[in-house]
């Protein structure tokens, strides 16, 4: 005789689907937004000087398909309302052509307090004097880009600014370009 | 019966929610419309990309100014009224383009270019920040529209997502002249 004892069935409950589907709702509603946005949040940041690369003042620093230096920044003038007027003179050695060659380029001048001054479309009187002066091209950043220079060649690029008298002495110089963004080469003046 | 009714309500009451939740969703062009800063003439306004204050508001029948070595005269079929602001691009580099006229009936007058050559015409000048600039924003407006006003301000000249300054001009911040010589106001 056997001492059968009955050994309780222990039935597996159906799965609850609808708490499922619940937990599953914040994992696909961020997996969606992430889809949807990621077109338009590439675009913002291919489009914006966001992480800084810094780099010493008297030194060459590679951004973009070029080795970048300044060559000079000079307080060429003041004006009787404050402000100066300041010629930056860069090269650029070109690494990758293609690269570099993609508009448009950004170069401004920027205050530790987080103001920026863009270059003047026009030179002012007083920097152009000095531009002839200087026998110097006097070519901006984009159109210096525009004949595609081949790479090994050295761009000279000049640019002028009008800010602040007190703001010259702390403003370093920031180069972006497309092929960096959202990355930018900020020149830290040494204080 | 009682059950019945409860949810014939609910559906009733979900509809008539849902109606009005369609009947009052901005359009997309009010959602990505200019963003509405307010202020009032006499005070420093800061927007997004500029900081802007208008000193007063000068109405006159005629505008004269001297340019390019001639003296320019204007005369209107309504009257002109020219704003004298201080502005200042913050953070960065800027220049106003959007500038209007809101008068207190809603109707809305660009800022004329007919004084454009005048040495204090602030409209598409580049604002350096640290450096505010006195300029003077111009209009041609109409009779009845001089009072009561307000100045729209933007960087843009139809601003989307940006800010739109929406400074209100009180009586005692407008001035009249028969004939305004623009240079005396710089």
């Amino acid at each position: 005789m056997t001492d059968a004892t009955a050994v309780p069935s222990i039935a597996k409950p159906p799965p609850n689907w609808r708490r499922r589907c619940l937990w599953a709702l914040p994992v696909i509603l961020t997996l969606a937004l992430f889809v949807q946005a990621r077109k338009a949040v590439s675009a913002w940041a291919g489009a914006n000087d966001l992480v800084a690369q810094a780099s010493p003042f008297d030194r060459t620093a590679n951004l973009a398909g070029a080795e970048w230096r300044i060559v000079s920044l000079q307080r060429i003038a003041e004006r009787p309302d404050g402000s100066t007027i300041a010629l930056l003179r860069i090269e650029a050695k070109v690494l990758d052509a293609e690269s570099v060659a993609q508009p448009p380029c950004r170069i401004t001048l920027r205050a530790p307090d987080g103001r920026h001054w863009q270059p003047s479309f026009l030179p002012p009187s007083e920097a152009s004097r000095v531009i002839r002066r200087d026998k110097d091209e006097g070519k901006t950043c984009g159109p210096a880009f525009l004949g595609k220079p081949p790479a090994g060649s050295t761009v000279a690029i000049t640019e002028s600014f009008v800010l602040p008298a007190t703001a010259f002495a702390t403003a370093d110089v920031t180069i972006s370009l497309p092929a960096s963004r959202p990355h930018y080469l900020r020149f830290v003046r040494a204080n | 019966m009682i059950r019945f009714l409860a949810r014939a309500a609910a559906l009733a009451i979900a509809a008539l929610i849902l109606f009005a939740l369609q009947q009052t969703t901005p359009g997309y062009s009010e959602i990505t419309g200019p963003i509405t800063q307010r202020g009032v003439a006499g005070t420093a306004i800061t927007g997004r990309g500029f900081t802007l204050r208008v000193e007063k508001v000068v109405l006159a029948e005629r505008l004269r100014w001297q340019a390019f070595g001639r003296s320019y005269d204007r005369d209107t079929g309504g009257l002109w009224a020219v704003a004298v602001v201080e502005a200042e691009g913050t953070p960065a580099t800027t220049a106003l383009s959007g500038a209007t006229w809101l008068a207190a009936s809603g109707l809305r007058f660009e800022a004329s270019q007919r004084a454009e050559s005048a040495r204090g015409f602030l409209r598409g000048k580049r604002l350096e920040p640290g450096l505010p600039q006195r300029g003077l924003l111009i209009f041609e407006i109409g009779r009845d529209a001089a009072r009561r006003g307000a100045l729209l301000v933007s960087e843009a000249r139809w601003p989307r997502l940006d800010t739109q300054l929406r400074i209100a001009l009180p009586d005692d911040r407008i001035e009249q002249a028969e004939t305004l010589d623009l240079d005396t106001l710089k």
